[in-house]
């Protein structure tokens, strides 16, 4: 699978520390996008690569856990990291358990910041591995029919042929040709495979 | 029958005797009244003068009665028995007078002197009338004898009281008429009941005093009366005017005292000279200042100059100067060096009087020992300057957070930075150019932290505040620098308007930091609950009208209570949960100190303005 270049996002007011985090990340090879605020990163378009987000936490107008609220709150999920130069640990614990990565006090060493980038950008590849199987599981549960997702949610629920007939009122044959399109059209291996693609919609579903 | 045998009198030798008699009493009440006031020897002067003056009161006036009585026939008395009759008048009076003014006076001993005085008076009378001889027969009326007896008795008797325990002075003048009436009343009464029978006898010769010879005794021991008066009137006038001098001598080193008190309280000697004798003169408090002797001689003028500091020698010369030509000068402190190395600072202060046409005469110089006070005032401006110190670092422990985050700041840059470059280098081949970039952000990062580091150490910094051409813009943008963390945490924002054409102002750089540091800090605690509107902080500074510079800082914040807004600079007074209440009250002495004002107003729409004046330092330097 061919892994598209990340992009490391950049977000702090102080120019010294945008330009040398920028200097580091060249110099293993990552890209750094720079901005001096939560609303000059918001106002630009975000690559479809996998990314994640350098963040102070103070900012000159919308502070940086102000950020991480409103992204999460749009269901964006980009793994953060914070630094902030005050070590103050409230503020820690609350961006640990919105979700951050990691929160580094200023100056923190560079490994570390290295280690955090790249957990956060195997994160992010993940997520969207995730995201993109998930997008082919809807597309194919979108070709099912009324019936065949009927008949799908008793399969998947551990009902037999003939109870399932039985319970749609349809002939035991029907259903049985009924359950062979979803296991063709969901390209289930088997039985357990079904079961697995219906929770990952379950909880697609569920979170949209 | 009375008036067939009463002898004819001449009325003018009566009104004669009467008057002496009043005289006498008169003279002779005075003079023992002093017997009261006086002490010692004095009393027995005053006691037989006054004894004197009453008998021969008595006795004149009845001599000259009798000059004045018509016998029928002729007459002479007898030398020795008129001469007891005078000692007996005198006798009698000495002890009367005794008995009422030697000790103090009651009833008893009054009705005893007056007693004795009315005695004394009728035993003079009928000893005279036994020193008459006349070839006659002398007989006496009982009733009329002891009437007289009872009139010298009793009017002598009340003359005393209305002298001696009434005390007035119209009283006095009643008593000696009465004391007058006395004598004169007993002698006329006993004349009264005398009569005389002429008889034939061969053997009468007229040996004795003759008429002509007793008025010279008369007129005699009426001059002692007299003189004893005059003696009285002198000696009067003499003991006021002594009395008067003593008053004024005492009032007179009274005030000596008391201007010398003053001077030793107050610390301060005079120096006079007369401008057209050239005479000096010095008190004794100034000798005192100039650790000399008291009444040593005035040094001369070199000798004078020489006491100071040289420096301040030429100074004082040059007031000196001015003065004796009659023209004001100003109040000069001088240094006094001390043998043992210690300095006395003296205040001179000097003024010129001048006569009715204009002409200076003479001036008058004081010098006041400063010394103490000068000690205390710089003991106050230090531990002002250590509780400026104390509030100094108050600010910058409530700043920590943010003084660490400016740190923080270029020290990530330099950390991330050196990484940068040690990854650059280890690469085959090494990129030069990338790490050369990096090496130069790290040091200039370095010189960013270690500017703030000094500004802090400067904050912290223990040093007497000094006075040095500033420009006061810096010293705003050196605040700012130092609390910009704080700005973003609290998320104020900054304006400035800062004139560019603003003069160099006098001051200590620290001071004025604390200053502002205070005004900013007490501007983003004015603007915390502010949550509806933007929090803006503006800093202006600009030319003042007087020559001067003035600097507000203003906020957008919760405002102040207008109404008691001076409260706001007391000590110990905060609006804060954790204020100590100094910071403006501190602020306000540093601005005062630096001699400027510091005052707050209101802000409009929203909050509170604190403005500062200081004056332009080529001002303050002329």
């Amino acid at each position: 699978m061919t892994e598209e270049q990340p992009a490391v996002v950049v977000i702090d007011d102080d120019p010294s520390v945008r330009k040398a985090l920028d200097r580091l990340l060249r110099s293993v090879g990552l890209e750094a996008r720079l901005f001096a605020s939560t609303e000059e990163f918001l106002a630009s378009e975000l690559t479809d690569s996998p990314t994640c987000i350098v963040l102070d936490v103070r900012l000159p107008g919308e502070s940086g856990l102000a950020l991480q609220r409103d992204l999460a709150a749009a269901n964006n999920r980009l793994p953060i990291i914070f630094i902030t130069a005050y070590g103050d640990i409230p503020m820690s614990v609350q961006a640990m358990k919105a979700g951050a990565v990691e929160f580094l006090a200023k100056p923190f060493r560079d490994q570390e910041l290295l280690d955090a980038i790249h957990l956060a950008l195997e994160k992010d590849r993940a997520r969207r591995a995730e995201d993109r199987e998930k997008a082919q599981l809807r597309e194919r549960f979108d070709t099912l029919t009324a019936r065949e997702r009927e008949v799908m949610a008793l399969v998947v629920a551990g009902r037999l042929n003939k109870q399932i007939a039985a319970e749609l009122g349809i002939s035991e044959t029907t259903a049985k040709i009924h359950r062979g399109q979803v296991m063709r059209k969901m390209r289930a291996a088997g039985l357990v495979e079904l079961v697995r693609m219906a929770d990952q919609l379950g909880a697609a579903e569920s979170k949209s | 029958m009375l008036a067939k045998i009463f002898h004819p009198h001449d009325p003018s030798l009566v009104v004669v005797s009467v008057a002496l008699a009043v005289l006498a009493a008169y003279v002779s009440l005075e003079l023992a009244g002093r017997i009261r006031a006086a002490t010692g020897w004095a009393r027995a002067v005053w006691l037989l003068a006054g004894a004197v003056s009453m008998g021969g009161g008595i006795w004149s006036m009845h001599f000259v009665a009798m000059l004045a009585v018509v016998l029928p026939v002729p007459v002479a008395y007898d030398l020795p028995v008129t001469a007891l009759s005078l000692l007996i008048a005198i006798l009698g009076a000495a002890c009367g007078l005794y008995v009422v003014l030697w000790h103090e006076l009651s009833l008893p001993r009054l009705l005893l002197g007056g007693g004795a005085i009315g005695s004394a008076i009728a035993a003079m009378h009928y000893t005279g009338m036994a020193a008459l001889r006349m070839p006659a027969l002398s007989t006496y009326e009982p009733s009329l004898v002891a009437l007289s007896v009872a009139i010298a008795i009793a009017a002598a008797t009340l003359a005393l009281w209305l002298t001696f325990v009434l005390e007035r002075v119209i009283l006095k003048i009643c008593g000696a008429v009465l004391m007058g009436a006395a004598i004169a009343g007993m002698h006329y009464t006993g004349m009264a009941g005398f009569i005389c029978t002429p008889v034939e006898s061969a053997s009468f010769s007229l040996a004795g005093l003759s008429p002509s010879g007793l008025a010279a005794w008369v007129i005699a021991a009426s001059s002692v009366i007299l003189l004893n008066g005059l003696v009285l009137a002198y000696y009067d006038r003499r003991l006021k005017r002594l009395a008067w001098e003593a008053a004024m001598a005492m009032r007179l080193s009274r005030s000596q005292e008391h201007l010398a008190r003053a001077q030793e309280v107050s610390r301060t000697g005079s120096i006079e000279r007369d401008l057209r004798t050239g005479t000096v003169e010095w008190s004794d408090q100034t000798y005192s200042i100039f650790g000399m002797a008291r009444n040593s001689p005035v040094p001369g003028r070199e000798e004078f100059l020489a006491l100071f500091h040289p420096d301040d020698g030429a100074i004082l010369a040059a007031v000196m100067d001015l003065s004796n030509e009659g023209m004001p000068a100003d109040a000069v402190e001088l240094r006094i060096p001390r043998p043992d190395g210690t300095v006395t600072l003296v205040h001179y202060e000097s003024a010129v009087f001048f006569d009715d046409d204009g002409a200076p005469i003479r001036w008058i110089g004081t010098c006041t020992d400063v010394t103490e006070r000068k000690r205390a005032e710089e003991a106050l401006r230090d531990t002002q300057a250590e509780l400026a110190r104390a509030a100094r670092l108050t600010t910058m422990g409530e700043l920590a957070a943010s003084i660490a985050h400016e740190i923080n700041q270029p020290l990530a840059a330099i950390v991330t930075s050196g990484g940068a470059c040690l990854r650059w280098l280890a690469r085959r081949p090494p990129a030069i150019d990338e790490a050369n970039e990096a090496v130069n952000a790290i040091v200039y990062d370095g010189t960013r932290a270690s500017e703030v580091i000094k500004r802090v150490r400067a904050l912290f910094r223990r040093a007497a505040p000094e006075r040095v051409p500033l420009d006061i813009n810096k010293t705003v943008r050196d605040v700012l620098a130092l609390v910009r963390g704080e700005l973003e945490r609290r998320r104020v924002t900054v304006r400035t308007e800062l004139s560019p054409c603003l003069p160099p102002v006098m001051g200590d750089r620290i001071e004025l930091q604390q200053v502002m540091l205070n005004l900013i800090m007490n501007a983003l605690e004015a603007m915390t609950a502010v949550g509806n509107r933007p929090r803006e902080l503006r800093i202006r500074s600009q030319r003042d009208n007087s020559d001067g510079v003035l600097v507000a800082v203003e906020d957008s914040g919760t405002g102040l209570d207008f109404d008691n807004v001076e409260r706001i600079f007391d000590a110990f007074f905060t609006t804060k949960s954790s204020g100590t209440g100094m910071g403006l009250s501190i602020s306000r002495s540093i601005i005062e100190a630096h001699g400027g004002r510091l005052w707050a107003s209101p802000a409009s729409p929203h909050g509170a303005v604190f403005q500062f004046t200081l004056s332009a330092a080529a001002e303050a330097v002329s």
